[in-house]
């Protein structure tokens, strides 16, 4: 008898065993595994996700498993990975990459390539090219202008080929949430392909009630944006790349609740 | 791949007649058996089912060779809603043939304690990835029931390692059951 309580327990084994798994995400396949990568950089900044999907978010659970950004193949940053250990946490894994870290300005057609080591082995690169930089050519830096009789021209240089969207950002414009990646709060306002210019027309920004200075620090932001190359070996994802140009200038003798 | 495999026990029945001793005794069955894997909705297979035979060298040690195949695997991996509606599909297949020497140290007349070991040529093949195969040592572990005078049933553990689709080696423990006959 004593022998069959031995077998018995040889049988079970294999379940102990295996039911203490690691999180068995790092067995799947690149050719299972969708990436998504979103980048947007200033001429000294970069902010940066990348994420995995196959059927949910995968979380790394190996400390091998890692990813990287590497700029012209000469600089190189790890980025952030979502892990087992932190999943179901509102853990924000984006990366930033500061100007002291990046020792140089970034360029248009700098090769953005987003490196996945994976604990396998297995290296797989997705890269992309960094859009040209938009130039504002009006308002020129930190210029004041009197919004209660001028309207607000704001010029730049690029016309774009798809529509785009210029955003506004100040204390004193009305807020809307940002959903996105490019994370900017106030009005945004539609360009349409080949336009180069946008006019605010005089007292025409809506101010909010609370604001009770009447001169007001406000940053356009465009995004340029570029679709790069997914490694041919994942199942298939997104590469996004923008560069973000900003302008900031003074809006004088604002109306609260325009 | 499979074919190689089909000749294994033939090259081993070839090999051991040159070799033949008094009162040998060949033995063949089926075998079946469930794995032990993670659920991690790779796909792994959960079933196996195959061929075996033998010869046995003396009251204690046979060799044998085993040819098995795993149930087929079908598994669909899709994309983030958020991005896309995409999705992909993996289908996978494994097999092994086996190769080795088989112990058996018997309780009574009935009950014996079985062991093996060799090594396997396991092969994995991938709708995604292609195909991986490998050589590797293979062992089980268990317990033989004498039913009659020349079929036994055999419960045992069985270990076989694979190079799987993320070229990740994998040990696949099955519980297994076979049934031979002797010849």
């Amino acid at each position: 008898m004593n022998h069959f309580i031995k077998l018995a327990g040889l049988l079970l084994l294999p379940s102990i065993i295996t039911g203490c798994g690691d999180n068995p995400s790092t067995k799947y396949p690149e050719q299972t595994i969708f990436q998504h990568i979103d980048i947007i950089a200033t001429q000294d900044s970069i902010k940066a996700k990348s994420e995995y999907y196959s059927n949910n978010v995968i979380y790394f659970s190996s400390e091998n498993e890692k990813q990287f950004l590497t700029i012209n193949s000469d600089k190189k940053f790890e980025l952030n990975v979502q892990r087992s250990s932190l999943a179901g946490s509102h853990h924000d894994f984006t990366t930033f990459i500061d100007k002291s870290q990046l020792e140089s300005t970034l360029l248009s057609d700098d090769q953005f390539t987003v490196i996945f080591e994976r604990s396998n082995g297995n290296v797989l690169e997705s890269s992309a090219s960094l859009p040209d930089f938009i130039q504002f050519i009006t308002p020129v830096e930190a210029q004041q202008i009197d919004h209660s009789s001028e309207d607000l021209i704001i010029e730049w240089d690029l016309a774009f080929t798809q529509k785009n969207a210029l955003y506004l950002q100040g204390e004193c414009l009305v807020e809307t949430y940002p959903y996105d990646f490019k994370d900017i709060s106030g009005p945004t306002f539609e360009i349409s392909p080949g336009q180069t210019s946008l006019t605010i027309a005089v007292n025409n920004l809506q101010i909010n009630n609370w604001y009770e200075q009447d001169t007001c620090e406000v940053t356009a932001h465009f995004f340029n944006e570029n679709t790069g190359l997914i490694d041919e070996d994942f199942a298939g994802g997104t590469y996004k790349i923008s560069s973000h140009s900003t302008r900031t200038f003074i809006l004088n003798n604002l109306k609260a609740g325009n | 791949m499979i074919n190689k495999l089909f000749l294994l026990p033939l090259i081993l029945t070839s090999t051991i007649s040159l070799a033949e001793e008094q009162n040998p005794q060949w033995y063949a069955g089926i075998t079946a058996g469930f794995n032990h894997t993670d659920d991690d909705n790779i796909g792994d297979p959960d079933t196996k089912y195959g061929i075996k035979g033998g010869y046995i060298l003396n009251h204690w040690l046979a060799v044998e060779s085993e040819f098995v195949l795993h149930g087929n695997e079908s598994n669909r991996f899709c994309d983030s809603a958020e991005f896309s509606n995409k999705c992909v599909t993996l289908k996978q297949e494994y097999n092994y043939g086996f190769i080795g020497l088989r112990a058996t140290k018997p309780v009574g007349n009935v009950f014996a304690f079985t062991a093996r070991l060799g090594g396997a040529l396991s092969n994995y093949d991938s709708s995604l990835t292609g195909n991986e195969s490998k050589f590797n040592a293979s062992g089980s572990l268990g317990m033989l029931w004498n039913i009659g005078q020349d079929s036994q049933l055999t419960l045992e553990l069985q270990q076989v390692d694979y190079a799987l689709a993320n070229k990740d080696h994998e040990n696949i423990i099955s519980s297994n059951l076979a049934f031979t006959m002797k010849f």
